[in-house]
């Protein structure tokens, strides 16, 4: 039992003096008796406020209680009515640690109803005062909130679950609570629940009874979640370390192996790819690197000469350069072509992508237009001639020895054609891009060869003697350009690592991730379910169940609600909601079984039920003594292991509270209204 | 290694062909329905269809028509073309009795039936369907009346005119 209710206090101040009552609940069956219309439910919804659980019961509940603690009470059922001037809640709960929580909250008064004044005592029995507050946004979430302070008491690690407006929240309390508690009003009129709907948990009676049950499939579920999002989360690092990687190297290299996600295995040999368009050829950066370093080194070992004696390989040197540039300006104009070239190409696949989708949007049409059925007539509807009855299989095309698509396989023909087309495009934009990176290098190789052409006609203008400036000015320029290359090279050097790190995290999540992948339940969840169908159907039996047989009711896997599987006229297995079909007593027999097989469960397995269920009492007329009293002695039955709480009228079981007393109930009594003036 | 070993005898299978939306009979009777539903009585000359045919089908069509119609453009800009896949499906509809044949300002053309009124209107209020092409008719159809259309019939060269 994860926590139980010790005792529960209620104070109400009156102009005619202190009214109260106090209960002293035990560990196992409590039961709260009093007269008909005596406000048993009072001291039972004290537990609800004093838990701040109001809210379990609608979002605009401010509290559960009717007149008695908020406007005015009476003595007696004839008597004057006592305007109440203020009134509060005391509840205090042990857990399973040892440690005592008693709480107090304010009804009606000048205090704030959102706080909640606490005494926690330790297991060893020091204790502190703390206050905390309910309800404002956050209040599960935070220290000071009441329930998050709850929830840690009572041992529970809240999960967390989808809202239907995307949002993760922690499964609230006041989710969990109709599952423990059944309110006098509301709680009779649905078997699971009902739950508050205004938290906008998606599947909330899924999720609160895997919570309850603390089933695998829900635990695996939220870790396949969380790694989902830690993946995401690397992937988008990668893309930005890609494209970090990718702005820097300039526009004159192309990235050759760092796919725009990561692949697995990139951590066991890691290196970054570039390669470098030099010279009419993609080379890979190392190789550009040596090259240009032995083009440096050349030029280095060459004494410097005069320019007399050079003059004859000057000559020779702008006549080949010159050369070099009549075959650059050929090659940049070729390029202009072929890029123009794949411009138009490009075009042209995305004009036939914009054709296709109009097409699409029209077979669409065509096909909404199937609603109108035999109204279009039966060419459109049967595709037959309405006067000559000839088939038109070919719609409207001229071609009469053709059958034409049915529209589903035309839609489907269509969406392939994007695709393919799209793809298309898409290869046409890589060529496109590397036209311009061949392009760009070609530009600037041509402007140094320019450059250099100036340079030689200087130097042969020059007078003799002078050094000679222009090979000091190529040494320079390609001294330039292996500095650059190798300010590339370290810079992918200073990646490879983050890379690889990343790659190597995700090849570690990967396989816990393919782990948790199965939405299935494990073997475990499928022993508590099953056990949980067969005391649901022995308790069904021992409350004389009538709408079924036990045996036709199951639970279902989907949010195991108990249904009806029968075996109809037919010769069918058919299934039948529950709902509809119970009468009211069996409405309420259902309930007692569902709550209690829940139980069984919680004690024959680990789960996450607390161990204490509370059952306010149920529309008097609908049920008889005789299954009142199967139903308490059965929860009798639990001892001392669980603890149950019932509002019961006096007359419904008068015959058998000995019986009850000596099954090891507690009978809390009153002869009259619960709430009693204090002497 | 081969896909096929030698000499595997195969079929071919013919395949039914895809068809562009716009010969959809249901699409064709959807379009020619909203037309005549924003044609003032409920009916058109035939020459007038093919011209709305087109506009509402193609965009710059659309637009060059309306730019005619505006007088921002020359009426001889205008190539009335005679789709034949309109007239199928006006026989069909006139089959259906969506459509009957009638005589408009002197030409041949067709009026909407009562069954063809109503569909016409369910069809013309389904925001979900054919929204592109409702919209060019809803801004060209008011505009190009029977009058304007005899315009678009009658060339004038030099100082000729040919009827046609």
């Amino acid at each position: 039992m994860k926590f139980s209710i010790s005792k529960v206090l209620i104070h109400a101040t009156t102009a005619l003096g202190a009214f109260g009552t106090e209960l002293e609940l035990q560990v196992g069956l409590n039961v709260v008796k009093a007269p008909n219309t005596s406000g048993k439910s009072t001291s039972l919804q004290a537990v609800l406020y004093g838990l701040g659980l109001e809210r379990m019961l609608g979002p605009r509940v401010e509290t559960p209680f009717g007149h008695v603690l908020t406007e005015y009470l009476r003595e007696v059922a004839d008597g004057p009515s006592f305007p109440v001037l203020a009134s509060s809640v005391e509840i205090e709960l042990k857990n399973d640690r040892s440690e005592i929580l008693a709480v107090h909250r304010v009804v009606r008064g000048d205090t704030d109803t959102r706080l909640v004044r606490a005494n926690i005592t330790d297991a060893a029995g020091a204790e502190t005062r703390r206050d905390f507050f309910l309800h404002d946004p956050g209040s599960v979430q935070r220290e000071d909130g009441f329930h998050n302070y709850l929830a840690r008491f009572i041992g529970w690690d809240l999960p967390e679950v989808s809202t239907f407006d995307g949002r993760e929240i922690p499964l609230y309390i006041a989710a969990i609570f109709p599952m423990l508690f059944v309110e006098q009003k509301r709680g009779w009129s649905a078997i699971q629940g009902p739950f508050p709907t205004f938290l906008r948990i998606q599947d909330t009676a899924r999720r609160v009874m895997e919570f309850l049950l603390d089933l695998d499939v829900g635990n695996r579920r939220r870790r396949r979640i969380e790694l989902e999002k830690q993946i995401g989360r690397l992937e988008s690092e990668w893309a930005q370390a890609r494209q970090h990687l990718t702005s820097r190297l300039g526009n004159l290299s192309r990235l050759q192996n760092i796919p725009s996600r990561p692949v697995e295995g990139f951590s066991s040999s890691p290196s970054i790819d570039i390669e470098v368009y030099l010279e009419e050829e993609w080379l890979a950066l190392h190789e550009a690197v040596d090259y240009t370093q032995s083009q440096v080194d050349e030029l280095e070992s060459v004494e410097l000469q005069t320019t007399e004696d050079l003059v004859p390989a000057l000559r020779l040197e702008l006549v080949e350069t010159q050369n070099d540039v009549a075959n650059l300006e050929t090659r940049v104009d070729e390029l202009r072509l072929d890029m123009a070239v794949t411009r138009t190409e490009i075009q042209g696949f995305q004009n036939r992508i914009a054709a296709l989708r109009k097409d699409l949007a029209r077979n669409q049409d065509a096909q909404k237009l199937e609603k109108f059925g035999s109204r279009l007539g039966r060419a459109a509807s049967d595709h037959t001639c309405p006067t000559c009855h000839q088939e038109l299989d070919a719609e409207l095309l001229p071609v009469t020895q053709v059958k034409g698509m049915a529209i589903e396989e035309n839609i489907r023909f269509i969406r392939s054609q994007i695709d393919l087309y799209s793809a298309s495009a898409a290869a046409s934009e890589v060529e496109a891009n590397n036209l311009r990176l061949m392009y760009n290098s070609i530009a600037a190789e041509l402007s140094e060869k320019l450059t250099r052409i100036r340079q030689l006609g200087e130097a042969l203008r020059r007078p003799s003697g002078a050094t000679d400036r222009s090979s000091i000015e190529q040494l320079v320029r390609l001294q330039a350009r292996l500095k650059r290359l190798e300010s590339m090279r370290s810079e992918a050097d200073g990646m490879v690592d983050r890379f690889s790190a990343i790659a190597d995290a995700l090849d570690k999540l990967r396989p816990d991730l393919a782990a948790v992948k199965s939405d299935d339940f494990s073997e475990a969840d499928v022993r508590k379910i099953e056990f949980f169908e067969e005391r649901l159907q022995k308790r069904l039996v021992n409350f004389s169940f009538k709408t079924f047989r036990a045996s036709e009711i199951h639970i279902s896997r989907e949010d195991f609600r108990p249904y009806g599987i029968i075996f109809d006229k037919s010769g069918e297995y058919v299934s039948r909601e529950l709902g509809f079909e119970m009468s009211a007593s069996d409405a309420i027999r259902m309930k007692w079984s569902y709550y209690l097989a829940l139980l069984d469960v919680a004690l024959r397995f680990d789960t996450n039920h607390p161990g204490f269920i509370a059952f306010d009492e149920p529309d008097q007329q609908a049920i008889e003594s005789k299954d009142v009293k199967s139903f308490l002695l059965e929860a009798a039955a639990f001892g001392s292991n669980a603890q149950i709480l019932v509002a019961a009228t006096a007359e419904k079981i008068a015959g058998f509270d000995a019986e009850l007393a000596e099954a090891g109930t507690k009978i809390l009594g009153f002869s009259g209204y619960t709430v009693q003036r204090r002497v | 290694m081969a896909i096929l070993q030698p000499h595997t005898p195969f079929t071919f299978r013919e395949r039914p062909s895809p068809v562009p939306g716009d010969l959809r009979i249901a699409w064709r009777y959807a379009l020619n329905l909203v037309i005549l539903n924003r044609s003032r009585a409920k009916r058109s000359s035939l020459a007038r269809l093919y011209i709305l045919n087109d506009a509402a089908r193609a965009s710059n069509d659309a637009e060059l028509l309306e730019d005619i119609l505006i007088g921002a453009a020359d009426s001889s800009r205008w190539r009335i073309k005679v789709e034949p896949a309109l007239g199928r499906a006006l026989d069909l509809m006139v089959g259906e009795s969506l459509l009957h044949w009638t005589t408009v300002s002197n030409r041949v053309g067709v009026e909407l039936s009562a069954t063809g009124l109503s569909l016409a209107a369910e069809i013309d209020g389904d925001e979900e369907i054919m929204t592109q092409e409702k919209s060019r008719i809803r801004s060209i159809a008011s505009k190009l009346t029977e009058a304007r259309v005899t315009e678009f019939l009658t060339v004038k060269a030099d100082h000729e005119v040919l009827d046609f």
